[in-house]
């Protein structure tokens, strides 16, 4: 598993993915620099972070969409799914490894932002415990959150086995229906969940429409029934 | 240059990314239909103002997504070998795709008024008056040609990178920065919101800050001659070195 794990690592070196990734991280930050700095009202840097969540939100789950198909349908583009498949790892495994993959990537790029979003705060305004907390807390569960949902956009890759086609079913989803976050009914539409509680965690409420757990348990069913689907398309001999 | 467009057309048709036409026209008119569910105190005025809005920024996306489709659809099926065989000077193919944009365009606008006047009509529970269709039909109009204007630079991206993921990355970051511009001063300078801004403005709103008219008409201009110029010397320096 762990040499699998390594390989994913490995195809991933190299390619034009790695510097999506640096954008998503500082592109955001970039942005939300610029807005405090030429703010007219004297809000705090953290609250202009606060107020622009959705923005970080929306970068970053689109970068995971990219990621997470990228990972599946290369495996088909390039045709090296037959030399994958005929290593001695069961089909399970295989893709099994690309979820750790996906859940360190995701761990890996949201503490960047994160951190980066804390430390620019500290040259600006000095350091705010209480927001290092709310940082802290949002980086956590907008992890495991958008994790939960890698699992739509894998199944979507493993049916498509085509990058772009498996890309923008989610992101143009996820794009389009995005004004639904503003509304109470935005629990149908389950990736607007991880915005909606990144936004609610750093203080700032799009709406109320529902609990932490509810959030859970829905991203969780989610995720359950994906990965089962996912694991039935992938390990069915064609 | 009419054969290349008819073969530019019959690719596009042959291919499943014209949803992505459908969803960019008909989801603006159903999300203001559903945003504006809880207000009753609204006219046909307002409710096309937030189609409006909505549709102006989704379509950097939508048109992002279909330049980057049809340009680099040629490398990334690699037809591109097999496009340059045929006899007609290089520009044609930049030239061929930019009017079938303009046609990618206008259907989609289209679409976005037929869907906005089904989806108000259920709304409002009455017709849309003809006055404001009118208006509707003169704003959209500008926004078409507004949004023509911004292709240049969208093929630009596409063309240097040869990647449809630059392109659709472009379109997602200008789409989703849009909410951190739209409330300043500035926004009205930035070419990829300007369609946004005077809309807005032309409803009789001004949510989005303008200052003077012309000077989003002169942006818009600047960025579609330098882009287009761009475009084309890239094509020359690219394919003369072949």
């Amino acid at each position: 598993m762990r040499r699998l794990l390594a390989l994913e690592f490995l195809k991933l070196k190299g390619s034009l993915l790695n510097v999506l990734l640096l954008c998503t991280i500082f592109l955001p930050i970039l942005i939300i620099v610029i807005q405090y700095m030429v703010s007219k009202d004297s809000s705090s840097f953290f609250s202009v972070v606060a107020s622009n969540s959705t923005v970080i939100s929306l970068s970053i789950f689109s970068v995971i969409i990219i990621l997470a198909s990228y990972i599946v349908a290369r495996e088909y583009k390039d045709n090296t799914i037959t030399y994958i498949l005929m290593t001695p790892n069961s089909r399970i495994k295989v893709l099994v490894s690309k979820f750790i993959m996906l859940f360190i990537s995701i761990l890996l790029i949201e503490f960047f932002t994160f951190a980066l979003l804390l430390i620019t705060g500290y040259v600006l305004e000095g350091l705010s415990i209480s927001y290092a907390i709310k940082f802290l807390e949002a980086w956590a569960k907008s992890s495991v959150m958008y994790f939960l949902l890698t699992s739509v956009v894998v199944y979507i890759a493993l049916v498509r086995r085509n990058f772009v086609s498996s890309l923008l079913i989610p992101l143009i989803a996820l794009v389009f229906t995005s004004p639904f976050m503003y509304k109470e009914t935005y629990i149908i539409f389950p990736y607007l969940i991880p915005i909606v509680a990144v936004s609610n965690t750093l203080g700032v409420e799009l709406n109320q429409g529902s609990s932490n757990s509810l959030q859970f348990v829905i991203l969780f069913a989610v995720f359950i029934v994906f990965l089962f689907l996912s694991i039935k398309k992938f390990s069915a001999r064609e | 240059m009419v054969r290349m467009i008819y073969v530019e057309i019959k690719k596009l048709l042959s291919s499943k990314t014209l949803w992505v036409l459908v969803a960019g026209a008909l989801l603006p008119g159903i999300i203001a239909w559903l945003m504006l569910l809880e207000h009753h105190n609204i006219g046909w005025n307002d409710y096309l103002h937030v189609a409006m809005f909505i549709f102006n920024i989704q379509s950097i996306l939508t048109f992002a997504v279909f330049v980057s489709y049809i340009w680099a659809r040629e490398y990334e099926e690699n037809m591109i070998e097999v496009v340059l065989c045929y006899p007609y000077p290089k520009y044609y193919y930049f030239l061929s795709k930019l009017v079938v944009m303009l046609f990618i365009i206008l259907c989609t606008a289209l679409m976005f008024v037929f869907g906005s006047s089904i989806f108000g009509a259920l709304f409002f529970m009455k017709m849309i008056p003809l006055a404001t269709m009118f208006k509707l039909m003169k704003i959209l109009g500008l926004a078409v040609v507004m949004h023509f204007m911004l292709l240049p630079f969208m093929f630009f991206v596409v063309m240097i990178t040869k990647h449809i993921l630059s392109g659709i990355v472009l379109g997602v970051v200008c789409m989703v920065s849009s909410s951190v511009f739209v409330f300043t001063t500035y926004i009205q300078y930035i070419p990829f919101y300007i369609p946004m801004v005077l809309s807005d403005n032309m409803f009789g709103y001004d949510k989005a800050y303008l200052s003077s008219y012309s000077v989003p008409w002169y942006i818009l201009s600047i960025t579609f001659v330098l882009s287009f110029i761009l475009c084309i010397l890239d094509l020359r320096r690219k394919w003369e070195l072949r």
